[in-house]
């Protein structure tokens, strides 16, 4: 068997450095006051149930973990990388 | 045990033996830790995957160390989708080409200005306690971005969609995360299969396809194909639904009566195949076999599977599979033996050969 020599990277936070990251972006203060939304289906975002952070033009987008938003995030990286 | 094991056992043993002659008991202790190291080493550079996938049980114990509890969640998920995806790999080349690699952000180098600019997307991955989540979670994103990706714009929706959650269920069982398989079915097969009950049909028809060995070596593999046929066009309507109808057929096939007869072959306009079931009927004479194989030849079916089950057959089918190559009707591209479910749940061994028509 053979080990795959091309890899898809996936960058990714760890949850201890959650709020460090959000601190770094500017977003840790809103998070806090539930301020923070899903951008796409509008659901609030917290530490439990953030799953994606991307940029959109010149902001930052957050995702939650609702499967059908997850699978719009997946979708729209698949289609980067074509 | 795997050549390159043994290799590692016999230079391991001729560094103790050499110590041990050099120097004596000192020697003999000497030789016996770094003879252990050097098969070590062997191991890890021979099974990376493997080896990464298990350090993660070992540095889970000294988690409290940042750096440690990172490289225990990553090394999981990487050891475990790129062994699994080579596996796959090995069943119908091609499938999953690529591996998985996930880069930590370090918050410390991050501003908002570079992260905009970067444009990158970061998922948040959440502690080695919830390993069987974080799998989960990975193993979906990863399968969805990679499982024929060149080709699976031109499959039927739906069966994309079940394809990919079939690759998930069985990269997640072949690894035996039972706590993992239940979060992914939880998570994001039950939602799916509540809003859409055509999508459960096909998952229910791709896992008993998957059980005959049909899923990835002849279901997935057509697929496969279909990326180089209609590139560079962005969909095409007649393999879409042709991707579903081939599904159907296999389906059909593999679900079976005995005693009934269901027809093994597609013709479609891009996806012509065709199937060739070796049962023993037909014991020792491969000639209805080679009839068979040139009605294939005659309806312009470029592409033909041999299969079989269990001893008697196998062995016949690998003598029809030599006759119609030396009458140079098909050629053949490959051939596996594996296991498969018999009638009473219980492994069965089962033989296919790929065969494509010459010229």
């Amino acid at each position: 068997m053979t080990t795959l020599k091309e890899k898809r990277i996936i960058h990714a936070v760890h949850e201890r450095d959650l709020d460090d990251f959000l601190k770094s972006l500017g977003l840790l203060d809103s998070l806090v006051k539930k301020d923070l939304k899903c951008s796409i289906c509008g659901t609030v975002v917290s530490r439990e149930n953030l799953r994606f952070v991307y940029p959109v033009g010149d902001s930052i987008a957050l995702c939650c973990d609702k499967p059908d938003c997850y699978d719009k995030i997946v979708a729209a990286r698949t289609k980067k990388s074509e | 045990m795997k050549t390159s094991e043994l290799i590692g056992i016999i230079i391991a043993f001729i560094i103790l033996a050499v110590s041990y002659w050099a120097i004596g008991i000192i020697g003999a202790i000497y030789g016996g830790v770094v003879g252990t190291l050097v098969y070590f080493l062997i191991f890890v550079i021979v099974n990376y995957d493997t080896a990464m996938k298990t350090s993660s049980h070992v540095l889970k114990i000294f988690s409290t160390f940042n750096w440690v509890e990172r490289r225990t969640v990553s090394n999981l998920i990487q050891g475990t989708i790129n062994l699994y995806s080579a596996r796959l790999n090995s069943e119908a080349n091609g499938l999953l080409p690529y591996g998985i690699q996930i880069k930590w952000v370090d918050p410390s180098k991050v501003d908002r200005d570079s992260f905009v600019k970067q444009g990158q997307v970061i998922v948040h991955l959440e502690s080695h306690v919830n390993e069987a989540r974080n799998l989960s979670r990975a193993t979906w994103m990863y399968v969805q971005e990679s499982l024929i990706p060149d080709s699976r714009k031109y499959v039927h929706g739906i069966i994309m969609r079940a394809s990919d959650f079939t690759i998930v269920r069985k990269i997640l069982t072949l690894e035996r995360r039972n706590d993992a398989l239940r979060y992914f079915n939880e998570e994001f097969v039950r939602p799916e299969v509540e809003k859409d009950a055509e999508i459960e049909k096909y998952i229910n028809s791709l896992r008993d396809i998957d059980a005959q060995g049909f899923f990835t070596r002849i279901l997935l593999r057509e697929f496969l194909g279909l990326g180089p046929k209609l590139f560079p066009s962005v969909s095409d309507l007649v393999s879409e639904r042709e991707t579903k109808e081939l599904a159907d057929v296999l389906t059909r096939l593999v679900r079976k009566k005995k005693g009934v007869d269901v027809s093994p072959t597609y013709e479609g306009k891009i996806i012509r195949v065709s199937v060739m079931p070796i049962a023993r009927a037909e014991v020792d004479d491969v000639s209805p076999h080679v009839k068979f194989a040139r009605s294939c030849v005659k309806d312009q079916i470029p592409n033909l599977y041999v299969v079989a089950r269990e001893a008697v057959n196998i062995s016949l089918a690998r003598m029809v599979v030599k006759e119609v190559e030396s009458l140079k009707l098909f050629e053949k591209i490959s051939e596996q033996e594996f296991d498969v479910l018999g009638e009473m749940r219980t492994p069965v061994r089962a033989y296919m050969a790929v065969l494509t028509r010459k010229g």
